[in-house]
Parts: C-alpha cells; sequence; structure tokens
C-alpha cells in the first residue's frame, strides 16, 4: 500500500511540476491538493477499513459509513476549499487530483511485469 | 411572504446536492461493504493469506469509491453554485444534475463492489494467480464505472449550460426529464457490470491460464449489457438539445417528462439482465474455454432478448418527444 501511495504522490508531483513550468500555477496547487486528499483518503482507507474485520455485522457497517462520511468530509473540505478561491486553486484540478490514486491503481497493472513485482511483490506464479 | 427567485434556485442547488452526494454514497458504502464481508468470508476460509486478501479488498474498495467522489464534486459544484440572477429554470437544471449524478453511482458504486469481493474470494482459492485475479477485477471494477460517467456528463452539462433562453414552459419538465432518464437507466448496466465482472474474477480464480479469453469474453458482455445507460443518455441529450416551443398545456410539460421517466425506469431491468446473461456465460467459459465461441454467441443472442424492453423503452420515449 505504501508503495502505491508513493507512486501516487510521485505522479502528482511529476504533473504539477509540468504544470507549474507551463505558467499554470493555481492548476498545479489545485492538482497538488486534489492529490495529496486522494492519498491521505487512501491512507485513512487502509487505516480503518481493515478494522472492520472482525466486528458483528452491525458494528461493521456503522464503521464502514462512519469511514466513508470522514474520508468523504475531507475531500468535500478540499474541494470547498477551491470553490472559494478559485482564483488560486483550480477546482477542475482538485477533482482530477482526487483520482490520483485510482489511477496509480490501474496504470500500475499494465506496467512490464519487473515493475509490478517491485510495487505490488506478486508475480505471475501461476504460469511457473 | 414573498420569495425571490434566486432564493427557488439556491434551495433547489442545494437539494440536488443532497441527492447527488446521498445516493452516490449508497452505492460507494454497499460496494465497499459488500467487498469487505466477502473479504472476511475469505479470510475465515484461508487465515493464512490475510494480508493478501485485506490488500486485495482495499483495491478494490478504492476503485469501488470512484462514483462516489463523481458525485461528491458534483454535489460540491451545487453547494457552491452562484445562483444570483438565475432564472427559475436553473433550479429545474440543478434538481436534475443531482438526480443525474447521485442515481447513477448508485449502480456503479455496488456494480464494483461485486468484482472486488469475487476477487478476495478468488485470493483465497488460489494464491498463486493473485497478480492476474487483481488484473480482472480491476478492469471489471473500471468498466463498472462508465455508467456514473454518462450520469456527470448529463450533470455538468445541467450545471453549465445556460438555459435562460429558453421558455420555462415546458424546458423545466426537459431538464428534470433529462436527469431522471440517465440517472435511473444508468442503476441497471452498473450493477449487471457488476454481476459479470464478479464471475469472471471467480473464473480467473478458477482457471488462470484462461484468463486472456475469459476477460475479453467479460469485456463484450459488460459493453453490450451498457447499451441502456446510452440509450438514456441518448434521451437525455434529445430533451436538452431539441428546443419546444412555449406552452402551458399539461400535454406540453407532461410529454418531457413522462419521456425522462420511461427511458430511466426501462433501462433498470434490461441492464441487470443482460450482466446475468453474461456472467452464466463467462461462468461456463471458464470451465470449459474450447466452447468460447459457441457460448459467446448464445450470450449475445441472450443479451439482445433481454435488451428488447429496453428498446421499447425508447420508441415510446421518442414518441413522447416527437409525436405527442
Amino acid at each position: 500500500m505504501e508503495s502505491v501511495a508513493k507512486r501516487a504522490l510521485a505522479l502528482t508531483l511529476a504533473a504539477c511540476l509540468i504544470l507549474a513550468v507551463m505558467g499554470r500555477l493555481a492548476w498545479a496547487k489545485g492538482l497538488a491538493l486534489g492529490g495529496l486528499v486522494s492519498v491521505v483518503n487512501f491512507a485513512l482507507m487502509a487505516w480503518l477499513l481493515p478494522k472492520a474485520v472482525g466486528m458483528s455485522r452491525r458494528r461493521s457497517e456503522g464503521w464502514a459509513f462512519g469511514s466513508l462520511a470522514l474520508r468523504f468530509s475531507l475531500m468535500a473540505l478540499a474541494l470547498g476549499l477551491c470553490l472559494y478561491k478559485p482564483q488560486s486553486l483550480s477546482v477542475a484540478a482538485c477533482a482530477a487530483g482526487l483520482f490520483v490514486v485510482q489511477l496509480t491503481l490501474l496504470t500500475d497493472r499494465f506496467l512490464p511485469e519487473r515493475w509490478r513485482e517491485a510495487t505490488w511483490g506478486v508475480n505471475e506464479r501461476w504460469k511457473t | 411572504m414573498v420569495i425571490s427567485d434566486d432564493l427557488w434556485v439556491q434551495a433547489a442547488a442545494f437539494v440536488g446536492a443532497g441527492f447527488a452526494v446521498g445516493f452516490g454514497a449508497i452505492g460507494a458504502a454497499l460496494g465497499e461493504g459488500y467487498a469487505a464481508g466477502r473479504a472476511g468470508q475469505a479470510i475465515s476460509h484461508n487465515p493464512s493469506l490475510s494480508d493478501d486478501i485485506v490488500k486485495t479488498m482495499l483495491i478494490g474498495q478504492a476503485v469501488a469509491e470512484s462514483a462516489g467522489i463523481f458525485a461528491l464534486v458534483v454535489a460540491m459544484l451545487l453547494v457552491f453554485k452562484d445562483v444570483e440572477g438565475e432564472s427559475l429554470l436553473s433550479a429545474f437544471a440543478y434538481l436534475g444534475a443531482g438526480l443525474s449524478m447521485g442515481l447513477a453511482a448508485i449502480g456503479s458504486g455496488v456494480g464494483s463492489g461485486m468484482p472486488a469481493g469475487a476477487a478476495c474470494e478468488g485470493v483465497a482459492r488460489q494464491p498463486a494467480a493473485l497478480s492476474t485475479i487483481r488484473t480482472n477485477m480491476l478492469v471489471g471494477s473500471a468498466v463498472c464505472q462508465t455508467p456514473s460517467v454518462f450520469g456527470m456528463v448529463v450533470a455538468f452539462m445541467l450545471l453549465f449550460i445556460d438555459w435562460a433562453d429558453r421558455p420555462f414552459w415546458p424546458t423545466w419538465a426537459a431538464l428534470l426529464g433529462a436527469g431522471i432518464s440517465t440517472g435511473f437507466s444508468a442503476i441497471g448496466p452498473g450493477l449487471g457490470n457488476g454481476i459479470t465482472a464478479n464471475e469472471a474474477t471467480l473464473g480467473v480464480a478458477r482457471q488462470p491460464e484462461t484468463s486472456g479469453t475469459l476477460t475479453n469474453t467479460m469485456l463484450i458482455g459488460l459493453t453490450v449489457a451498457q447499451s441502456t445507460v446510452i440509450y438514456g443518455f441518448l434521451v437525455s441529450l434529445i430533451l436538452l438539445f431539441i428546443p419546444k416551443p412555449e406552452s402551458m398545456a399539461m400535454v406540453a410539460w407532461a410529454a418531457p417528462l413522462s419521456a425522462g421517466i420511461c427511458m430511466g425506469l426501462g433501462g433498470i431491468g434490461p441492464g441487470i439482465g443482460e450482466g446475468i446473461t453474461a456472467a452464466y456465460a463467462v461462468r461456463r467459459v471458464a470451465r470449459d474455454v474450447e466452447q468460447n465461441v459457441l457460448l459467446t454467441r448464445v450470450m449475445l443472442v441472450g443479451q439482445a432478448v433481454s435488451e428488447s424492453t429496453g428498446i421499447y423503452s425508447l420508441i415510446v420515449s421518442l414518441l413522447l418527444i416527437f409525436v405527442v
């Protein structure tokens, strides 16, 4: 999970640098905020949701809804900040940044096998 | 006390935001809960693999949450919308935007959770194929998000296009109908895609060497199962971009609203039915890959028959828009 977070942050940083060099500072800042919140959301998910495994059904449902409410509030806060100060933080870039972890998860699957092994620590064992 | 148009529009924007994030959260939470439940079952079958199972669950849940995040973005745009000087028509556009996004996110959220749960079960059964199982899960979950993207596109059109030059009667009904059409019609394909991707992921766990064929068959099944959301999207576009002359007659506003309801509700059943057809086909392909061509052909015929009620809904919707 740490490697996914690291890759997502690296991807965000690279995109922000490109946008900053192009002079799109509001876009870069919005993307940085969205990407950071996306990684924090994933980290919270990785920390909170496994605790629900082993709870009673009623408690685990409450825990999952509570976790979702907390993480959605965090993302809403980031979007709200951008909507409050649209001149310095781009809303569209922040919204795109919120999907950085999902993008990393999807693109990592289609990397060459050698890189994928480094990220996920697994290989196609059934083939050998 | 006289309530100004601005206040009505603001209230409608808040209600729309509530629809978007409320329905979106239902989808995301149910999908995530389903994946977590099956992860728990998988761990009880094979406790030594709990680490891999929990990681698979988290990856699946992160993708399943995407539709909820789309809904959150639309809700925040609605909450912070500057409504000063906007016509009363915007109130219906914002209600439609909230409904389109929120309803579309339900099917995608629940549907995406299904392959995530199946992947957890598959990892417990066949840990050697972990990477292949996760890849199939991610492809299936990602395709499940497509109906919610249609919902988001309609929501953005309702939010950002200026409708002020259109007559209030009957445009308000067309704007609301457009949101209802794509929103409801996306529920079925989202769920149907989840049912198919669930079986494909279990099939990959059963026979990892058939993963290429299984993923291809799954993708064909998923694409056909998404037809009804495309019909819903088409009806929304017609409602939004073919203006009607001003008229306060009941027929003039009831027809576009009914067209949206007809296509929206009519898209739910075929989407789920086509997903079930594809799920059975994929399950059999995993057991007998040699029969892939025959099974795919039968699947397509079954899906075409299942889709006929969706086509009837489309025809009735078009009649309501162009003939009535």
